[in-house]
């Protein structure tokens, strides 16, 4: 679904992104770790469109993000980390909105939107504005509206930050079923517990360069650490050995 | 609490040079530079208009105590008022200094929000009124003492102006508050509700005024006409004091001027015991302004933007229906606008009494001077300018952080610029159009020129929303999202700087249709117009396509 060849990313002759290889298949959770301006979110923004790439290709359900975006787009739910939305808008208008720009028509948005906020228990609170709601509740508000267009492909920053156990169980069963359902996720964080447990593969990146990636079991063996060992400790050997 | 309010000033303006400092430098010299112009014109434009009204011995005095009285009541309401609008913004603005009030200083806060509405205040009116009081001194009789206690009183007045704001939205606060239903949208309504009331009085008392009985202008007995129903006039105001400090310093009677001054000193002083009393219970007030943010199911309800939105056709339907929702949710924007279309009602409420205000000898038709329409035209430059320098202008850097929505989206990013286009466009003519229209029935313009101030001045908005917005977009800022902050950058001062020299030069051709005919003029004005913005929204729709991908 997802094929991610050579990426570059530069900002002031700095390469955030270093020739990055990877891809997501259908029905599979890939995950990007890594720490703080290690290239996570980058690659997020120039698969989603919201960055150009300086090399390289992506192609989303086969189509090249750069030559035809909108097809690419119109494939792809985006999840951003920061949830910011109009404060003057209400969650309804912005699902409403975000269907239309997706091209929905208004009785599809309608059932999909009825069907959508009973996931999260927001039934009551989608007439109220931006402004009156807290930061998990715009992070909910911001997953559903990923979800209205049916994308094929789930795009991830920050998935869990902002919400509570609850909800962030919700979020875990919410990918699994649309991974189930023959979605592919790509899910980029720094919380190492989610990404142990909902990936399917998990991706290693270190200064802009994806330094490991395979199953759990394939990374507990680059990083030549025991059995036992969680993924904190492959995270910390194969940042310090590569 | 003074030297904390000085290092607080000092090294926000460090902070402001210290990244993009050239840029910065260029738009500091850029400001001081318009403003320099505007200081210019305001000299010579009462210097020559001083003169030429002396040289009438009759109304010569009067008149220009009237119109030193009717600027100064019009400065103070505009203070006033702007002090209001932002005071209620900042006053109880969630991000605005949490810091501040989580700290055991909280309480100098309304001290902080007092000071920066009395500077914003203070420096427009200085550009004004000392170009203005040194044209005073070139044409009347006025010594330095006189200069210096009018210029102290001009102060004292924007100082007094901006009290009676903050003193205002505390008192109405606290009644709210006794009441139990204070909350921001409930101040907004009280304070809104007496500032017209305010309004309506000025109104009353100004708008049966016979301006030939007021100037005693049939009064064949006298030399000059008895200045005390002018002085009359307006003598319920706080600016009038500052008329009678500038009056009496001409006549050389400094008693009463320094009678007047201290008067004015002590009223403040008064007002300012009376701020710092009402400042007690401000942290309470800033707390329950709070309780519906983050908090679902709270005193804002929006129904009725839903149904439109939800109704929306296609991607841009739905987008245009987003600006006009979230235009008018937005109560600083909304503030803004309603300030900005009372000083344009202050200026057809003034057309009003000059056409109105002679009776049965009232302007006609055909004694309207050729002019009027070019003043008019300019006029909506003008305010059209003000509006796009507000709303158009910023509209993409406000909305950096929200952009994802719309990039991550299959839409074009051009298809956003056209939204917000045909928004403003059709936002800006209505209004341009309307008040074109008030003018038009108030003044009375002749069938010749009616249509072409019509034709004229939709080509300027359009071309001045064009401009506006393509230049927003061209230079998008990444370091505020404050709309006015981004009005003071140096994209921004080109806008206005630009769109007023536009507007200039329609008014002249305007002038030239009006006094020689034939369409030269305006055949070139509306095809540049026309050239121009076809221009701008091809740049910058490529500049948008070209720095993200869709």
């Amino acid at each position: 679904m997802l094929t991610v060849q050579n990426l570059q990313k530069k900002f002031n002759n700095h390469f955030a992104v270093d020739n990055v290889d990877f891809s997501v298949s259908s029905g599979e959770i890939f995950s990007l770790i890594g720490p703080n301006s290690s290239g996570k979110t980058t690659i997020v923004k120039s698969i989603t469109g919201l960055l150009r790439i300086d090399g390289g290709q992506v192609t989303v359900g086969g189509n090249d993000v750069a030559k035809n975006p909108k097809e690419a787009k119109s494939l792809i739910g985006y999840i951003p980390d920061e949830p910011a939305v109009w404060s003057g808008m209400t969650g309804e208008e912005f699902l409403h909105f975000v269907g239309a720009l997706y091209g929905m028509d208004p009785e599809l948005r309608r059932k999909k939107i009825k069907e959508l906020l009973p996931l999260y228990a927001l039934d009551g609170v989608e007439k109220d504005q931006f402004e009156q709601y807290s930061r998990g509740i715009k992070q909910k508000f911001s997953i559903l509206a990923a979800l209205m267009h049916e994308p094929k492909l789930i795009v991830v920053d920050e998935p869990i930050v902002g919400l509570d156990p609850e909800s962030a169980i919700v979020t875990k069963k919410i990918f699994h079923d649309f991974a189930r359902a023959g979605g592919a996720i790509l899910l980029v964080t720094h919380t190492l517990s989610i990404a142990h447990e909902i990936s399917t593969r998990i991706g290693v990146l270190k200064k802009g360069k994806l330094i490991a990636v395979g199953t759990f079991e394939e990374l507990k063996q680059i990083g030549k650490v025991g059995h036992n060992a969680t993924l904190e400790d492959v995270y910390t050997a194969l940042t310090r050995i590569m | 609490m003074f030297s904390l309010i000085f290092t607080y000033y000092r090294k926000g303006i460090i902070r402001y040079f210290r990244r993009d400092t050239l840029a910065k430098s260029v738009t500091a010299f850029l400001f001081l530079f318009i403003i320099l112009i505007l200081a210019l014109l305001t000299h010579f434009g009462f210097y020559f208009g001083f003169s030429y009204i002396l040289k009438d011995n009759f109304f010569g005095e009067a008149i220009s105590l009237y119109i030193i009285e009717l600027f100064l009541l019009i400065s103070s309401v505009l203070v006033f008022a702007s002090a209001m609008v932002s005071g209620m913004v900042i006053l109880f603005r969630a991000d605005d200094g949490p810091i501040l009030l989580a700290s055991p200083r909280y309480a100098l806060k309304p001290f902080l929000v007092f000071s920066r509405m009395f500077f914003s205040s203070l420096w427009p009116l200085l550009v004004i009124i000392i170009p203005a009081l040194i044209a005073i001194v070139r044409v009347f009789p006025l010594s330095n003492v006189g200069f210096l206690l009018t210029l102290f009183s001009g102060v004292l007045l924007v100082f007094i102006a901006v009290l009676l704001a903050m003193l205002m939205l505390f008192t109405v606060s606290f009644i709210l508050f006794s009441l139990r239903i204070f909350s921001k949208r409930h101040l907004l309504i009280v304070n809104t509700t007496i500032f017209f009331s305010f309004l309506g009085i000025i109104w009353l008392r100004f708008h049966a005024v016979n301006l030939a009985d007021f100037f005693q202008a049939r009064l064949l007995s006298r030399n000059v006409p008895d200045l005390t129903p002018i002085l009359h006039q307006f003598d319920i105001f706080p600016s009038h004091v500052v008329t009678m400090v500038l009056y009496y310093s001409e006549h050389g009677e400094f008693i009463f001027s320094f009678a007047s001054f201290i008067f004015l000193t002590l009223f403040a002083c008064v007002l300012f015991l009376l701020f710092v009393f009402s400042t007690r219970h401000y942290l309470e007030y800033w707390q329950v302004a709070q309780e519906n943010v983050g908090m679902i199911s709270g005193p804002i309800k929006n129904m009725h933007g839903t149904p439109f939105i939800a109704r929306a056709t296609s991607a841009q339907v739905a987008l245009l229906l987003k600006e006009c929702i979230l235009f008018v949710r937005n109560p600083k924007g909304m503030l803004w606008l309603g300030f900005i279309l009372v000083i344009w009602g202050i200026q057809s409420a003034s057309s009003f009494f000059l056409v109105h205000g002679l009776g049965v000898e009232r302007v006609t038709e055909g004694k309207v001077p050729l002019i009027a329409g070019a003043f008019q035209f300019a006029l909506v430059a003008y305010f059209m300018s003000m509006f796009a320098l507000r709303f158009t202008f910023p509209s993409f850097s406000e909305e950096q952080k929200t952009a994802w929505v719309v990039r991550s989206s299959p839409l074009a990013i051009s298809d956003i610029f056209t939204a917000k286009l045909y928004f403003f466009i059709i936002l800006f003519c209505t209004i341009a159009v309307l008040f074109t229209a008030l003018n038009v029935s108030i003044i009375g313009f002749s069938l010749v020129t009616t249509p072409l101030l019509f034709a004229m001045v939709i080509v300027s908005v359009i071309t001045i929303t064009v401009y506006a917005l393509s230049l927003g977009a061209l230079f998008p800022n990444n370091e505020t999202d404050d709309p006015e902050v981004l009005s003071t950058t140096l994209p921004g001062l080109s806008f206005i700087a630009l769109s007023l020299i536009y507007g200039g030069l329609g008014a002249l051709v305007f002038r030239e249709y009006a006094l020689f005919g034939g369409w030269g003029f305006v055949t070139l004005f509306v095809g540049c117009s026309f050239l121009g913005t076809m221009y701008l929204i091809y740049v910058a729709r490529m500049s948008l396509t070209n720095r993200y991908i869709a």
